[in-house]
């Protein structure tokens, strides 16, 4: 109890990281003796091609006020409030009245582009050129660019562009969003406030070139600026999604604020919630953690007769969200004190079935592996002296039974099987799966363990070595690979505080999550609920079970089991159609009760369909929003124009706008086929932003393009509807890739993951978002020689080069050392491929095509 | 005993012995490799239709002597994919006799194999009986395979009545080779094919399955199929440990073929002589049969094809000596 406590507290404090609900958006407050100073900028002289943007609300009309000065007389470059109403732009001795109605009261975005003749006025978003034949060059000056010099109101979202944003070009001038580094000028971005680092004194330039210092300005959170407001940005992804779809990086996190994982399996028959990777936590019985011992640091020591680690009977059962389970490995070092014969390294065994890792006859060095009845003698097996690394495997259930299960030791060096098989049933029943026992590490064993895990695959000597070294992908989460999906628990033993740790279960794969926000806020991470049973007839159970009371309530017992790990809970249960009863007397009462566990700091949203939207209106208000499902199977449901006519409906059945979350699909579909948009980049090289559809291995499909994407964002702002949804996370391309689809809608809704700032002074700890990354690595891809060469790029050493496909299946997998890596294409088809380089200075990805 | 009077009631057995004499051979002459011509060996037919032909496959592509399709994953169409299989199909003498010899593509280091470079697995083998084969006496099925060259999965055969009825299946689908193996595997097995009746009866359909990948770089060997009407003895049952035969016929090893002794054996056909199994980095000598050498060739794969003019040599490898003719 004592160590589940320690880790309790221990998950309190990584998470209050995220008590943010999203990056709040902070304007600056002046009243008239405030101002802030941003220096000398001498790269605005003799500037003629520029724009400059801020979003702006007059509390008071202050005559001869200015937005922003530089200079005075000839040397002015300056933006002051003239008249009621008046903006006077002044450049050198030349005013260009900019606008004679600016309201006081309201937000508004004004944008000034300079060119050749005069300027380009954009008032929230509606162009009016003043023409002027000298253009609008900034003349030269010494002087501080300052912002808001007597002015009473607030300024927000401050950006200047030291190029020309071409009036044709609209979007590319952001009136209601913010700017990341995906924006094609973004390099153009002289300096860029956003007013939003509440954290730090300084107004933060997020070019990270000219801070602000603030004189008499506070910062104010913006809540009636309905034209430019920061949105949920909601991503559907699964543990196994983020184990093998490399392209799920940082970056695709950084531009998705509500990642929602579909691991929490609800019971159509009784509504209990099972998590994907169950938490197989470890409980100590007359054994310790030992910091180090021979060698080996942080183990679990073990003291014979009554000793082990009871891992629960969650281990190795067949469970939703992973695929079919059909073999296993265990995998451990030991070393072994003193040789207690039938001591168990791992057992997991009832009346009925069994799977068992035992030592066996001393004077053979015996290890025997014991399965519902067969019994596996592997005689002079092990060394029995100092650390030494065994996996047992489970490499068929149906083969000759001899040849069903290998023993690895030596760190995979040696492969074995059975020197006797023994005590074989009558009948040959080799399940494995869904024991009803609890399972055990090193029962009434004496000795050491460390580094124990248990795969839902049988892992192959190659693999064993690499896990018995630590050096396997698989290991690695998320971005391991397929392999990782696999590795259902494993005990590192590393943690004095909770020795008995699985580090694979769901709870530390959130953890691992979470981490690639390190350094942000404005992000969630959630749990989606789905129900997948059926019954004999294909139907959903829990439409039958949902208005059971009973069934209701202990889905909400157990989702108040899962709020203290996460941000919040989303139910996907599909679907329940027009007119059923059920929407009265399950759906919307399970609405009302979860809505009551479920605090106002963690989020609760219900996903639903064009097909399926009838909440009763009286629960409608209880979420705080909902994720439409807005795209097929069916191809129609992928067009814009009824995507329209979804909302429209919504609407009408009595949604309101600020909770409808509007979706994206990055699934492709002939109508009976879905596939991943991922798949269709892949296969289609000159696929364009327009295309909505492909033709991939012969068929048609229909999915939304780039274009579209941007479409459908535009859709929610002209609606001033709530969120932004996209499905999945998995089969996007990687944002790197300008076809990206969640790219593509951050540019016209950002997800505002934002950086927190807490000084300007000395380095920035501003964590960029990178465009391109730098690589450590190279690859070159011979076409002639037909083969790649992957190289280092400076000191960097590297470790393992994996090829993938793009559909995430591992085709080449080599350890490598030193500088270079040369790897033979041949075998593999023509396409594209993506390499995962792992070196000593971390892991780079390139993508490439495959000629034969 | 016990095995057989599952199967039939004793009647049966008797009305029966009246038509097949015991132990009597009824091997179709087109699988009994051991008796067949040196030189290639054709699997004559194709289903696009998945692992099984179609169901029953129609009579009239039957062969007067019997049947062998091709069928599988990778088997796509008629001329390049039976005709790329093929390739590698050829009936070899060996040590051992005659026997048939499934060459698949070329390995990094036998790039250049003439093998069967369409297919690399998943094929499936399917060889029909004749029509005129025992139907209602208990026939024993042996079959004795070897793979060159490490395997990942297993090769498995089954035997189904000519429908492909999925109750009642005579051979249940059985591993013929794993990874375990090294040696000549048997699977003998007393079937009971007399539960199914009428037309979908016979002829029975062996179904040899590679699994995916598999023909790649290995050499298959399929040394004896045999069906033996009222066999007289109990079916054999092996230990759980058993790993296999020494030889295909399942006799012991002769002392210089012990497992002290040089490992491989030799093949040939009429146009090369095959290496298996022998021991990486050794050397190989072909002599004449007057002793001159005529070729030394290093062994660098588990399988390597040496192409040789006709004539008779001797192939000396290890402290093993084989008398060739091609």
């Amino acid at each position: 109890m004592k160590t589940k406590f320690f880790w309790l507290i221990f998950l309190g404090i990584l998470y209050a990281g995220s008590a943010f609900s999203q990056t709040t958006n902070y304007a600056l407050r002046f009243n008239g003796d405030g101002r802030v100073d941003c220096g000398t900028i001498q790269d605005l002289n003799n500037l003629s091609l520029y724009s400059v943007q801020f979003l702006v609300n007059p509390s008071e009309w202050v005559e001869n006020s200015y937005v922003f000065k530089r200079g005075s007389g000839d040397e002015e470059f300056s933006l002051r409030l003239g008249t009621t109403g008046q903006l006077v732009y002044k450049t050198g001795s030349q005013e260009i009245t900019a606008s004679t109605e600016l309201p006081v009261g309201e937000w508004t975005q004004i944008t000034i582009s300079a060119f050749g003749n005069g300027i380009d006025v954009w008032t929230n978003g509606e162009k009016a050129w003043k023409a002027n034949a000298a253009g609008a060059v900034i003349p030269e000056s010494a002087e501080p660019f300052v912002i808001g010099e007597n002015f009473k109101g607030r300024l927000d979202e401050f950006r200047f562009w030291n190029t020309e944003m071409p009036g044709a070009e609209p979007e590319n001038l952001m009136f209601r969003n913010t700017v990341n580094k995906f924006h094609p000028k973004y390099d153009n971005l002289l300096f860029y406030y956003k007013f939003d680092q509440d954290q730090c004194e300084d107004i933060v330039d997020y070019k990270l070139a000219h801070h602000g210092k603030t004189v008499n300005v506070t910062r104010e959170a913006v809540t009636d600026n309905a034209y430019f407001k920061y949105r949920v940005v909601s991503g559907y992804s699964s543990f196994v999604r983020h184990s093998d779809r490399l392209q799920i990086d940082r970056d695709m996190h950084l531009l998705t604020n509500d990642v929602i994982f579909l691991d929490g399996q609800v019971s159509g028959y009784t509504g209990e919630v099972t998590m994907t990777y169950p938490d197989n936590q470890g409980t100590f019985a007359n054994a310790s953690y030992v910091s180090e011992y021979d060698g080996r640091s942080g183990v679990l020591h073990l003291e014979g007769e009554g000793a082990g680690m009871n891992v629960g009977d969650k281990v190795l059962n067949n469970n939703l969200g992973l695929p079919t389970l059909n073999y296993a490995t265990i995998e451990a070092w030991m070393n072994i004190e003193e040789w207690r014969t039938g001591a168990a390294i791992f057992n997991k065994s009832d009346d009925n079935h069994q799977l068992a890792v035992k030592l066996g006859d001393e004077s053979k060095k015996e290890l025997i592996v014991e399965i519902n009845g067969y019994t596996y003698n592997f005689e002079n097996a092990l060394k029995a002296d100092g650390w030494e690394h065994v996996a047992v495997a489970i490499v068929s259930s149906t083969s000759r039974a001899q040849a069903r299960i290998v023993l690895y030791t030596n760190s995979g060096a040696n492969q074995l099987y059975a020197t006797q098989l023994s005590t074989i049933p009558a009948e040959d029943d080799f399940t494995f799966l869904s024991t009803t026992a609890d399972a055990v590490i090193g029962e009434n064993f004496k000795g050491y363990l460390d580094e124990v895990m248990v795969w839902g695959n049988s892992r192959s000597a190659d693999k064993v070595a690499q896990d018995a070294a630590g050096t396997s992908g698989d290991l690695t989460f998320p971005g391991g690979s397929d392999g990782a999906i696999y590795l259902l628990s494993y005990w590192k033993f590393d943690d004095a505080e909770n020795p008995g740790k699985d580090t694979r279960s769901w709870k530390e794969m959130l953890g691992e999550i979470r981490k690639l926000y390190a350094g942000y806020r404005g992000y969630k991470i959630r749990i989606g609920l789905i129900s997948s049973d059926k019954d004999d007839s294909g139907n959903k159970v829990w439409l039958s079970h949902i208005s059971e009371a009973a069934w209701r309530e202990q889905l909400v017992a157990d989702v108040k089991e899962l709020l203290p790990y996460c941000d919040g809970i989303d139910i996907d249960f599909e679907w329940l159609y027009s007119g059923d009863s059920r929407w009265n007397t399950g759906y919307g009462p399970m609405v009302e009760q979860l809505r009551e566990a479920i605090p106002s700091d963690k989020v609760f949203s219900v996903s639903l369909h064009p097909v399926a939207y009838y909440l009763p209106t009286e629960y409608i208000n209880m979420p705080d929003y909902y994720t439409f499902q807005i795209y097929g199977p069916a191809v129609t449901w992928f067009a814009y124009d009824n995507y329209v006519s979804a909302y429209n409906d919504f609407i009408a059945w009595g949604f309101p706008k600020e909770k409808i979350g509007m979706s994206f699909p990055t699934t492709a579909s002939t109508g009976s086929t879905v596939s991943g948009y991922k798949n269709i980049v892949a296969a289609n090289p000159d696929l364009t932003p327009d295309m909505n559809t492909a033709t991939m291995s012969g068929s048609t499909y229909t999915f939304n393009g780039v274009d579209c994407v941007k479409d459908k964002m535009n859709f929610i702002l002209e609606q001033n509807s709530g969120t932004v949804m996209y499905f999945d996370m998995g089969n996007d391309v990687s944002v790197s890739d300008p076809l990206s689809l969640i790219r593509a809608a951050n540019l016209v809704i950002s997800a505002n993951v934002d950086t927190i700032i807490t000084t300007t002074s000395g380095e920035s700890a501003l964590h960029e978002l990178s465009k391109e990354p730098q690589k450590n690595t190279s690859l070159i891809y011979d076409e002639q020689a037909r083969h790649i060469v992957v190289a280092s790029t400076g000191d960097a050493e590297l470790r393992r080069v994996s090829l993938f496909s793009t559909s995430g299946m591992m085709v080449r997998d080599t350890i490598s050392s030193g500088a270079q890596q040369v790897m033979t294409t041949d075998g593999l088809l023509s396409g594209v491929y993506i390499a995962r380089v792992q070196s000593t200075e971390g892991i780079d990805v390139f993508k490439f095509r495959v000629k034969q | 005993m016990k095995t057989k009077v599952l199967f039939l009631s004793f009647s049966l057995l008797v009305s029966m012995n009246c038509v097949w004499a015991a132990d009597e051979d009824v091997t179709p002459a087109h699988l009994n490799f051991a008796a067949q011509e040196v030189g290639n060996y054709e699997f004559v037919h194709y289903s696009s239709t998945g692992s099984n032909p179609a169901t029953p496959y129609p009579t009239e592509n039957l062969k007067e002597g019997g049947t062998v399709v091709l069928t599988g994953g990778q088997v796509k169409n008629d001329n390049a994919s039976v005709a790329g299989f093929n390739k590698g199909c050829h009936i070899v003498s060996s040590d051992y006799g005659n026997m048939l010899l499934i060459k698949g593509n070329g390995s990094t280091e036998e790039p250049d194999l003439t093998a069967g470079d369409a297919l690399g697995g998943y094929v499936n083998l399917n060889m029909f009986t004749t029509t005129d084969f025992p139907v209602n006496t208990p026939v024993r099925f042996q079959f004795v395979s070897k793979v060159v060259g490490g395997i990942t999965s297993d090769y498995k055969v089954a035997i189904y009545n000519f429908g492909g009825s999925n109750s009642n299946i005579p051979l249940p689908e059985t591993t013929t080779y794993s990874s375990i193996d090294t040696k000549w595997w048997p699977v003998i097995k007393d079937l009971n094919i007399s539960t199914v009746v009428g037309d979908d009866q016979i002829p029975l359909r062996i179904k040899y399955s590679i699994p995916a990948a598999h023909a790649n770089g290995r050499a298959l060997y399929i040394a004896t199929i045999k069906f033996t009407a009222n066999p007289s003895d109990e079916c054999p049952e092996f230990s759980p440990v058993f790993d296999g035969w020494d030889t295909p016929d399942g006799s012991p090893a002769t002392a210089i073929e012990s497992v002290e002794a040089t490992h491989g054996f030799v093949a040939w056909d009429s146009q090369n002589i095959y290496l298996n199994e022998m021991e990486m980095g050794t050397p190989v000598y072909i002599y004449s049969l007057t002793g001159a050498l005529v070729k030394t060739v290093e062994v660098t794969d588990s399988f390597m094809e040496v192409p040789m003019n006709q004539g008779a040599y001797i192939v000396k490898y290890g402290n093993k000596t084989s008398k060739v003719v091609l």
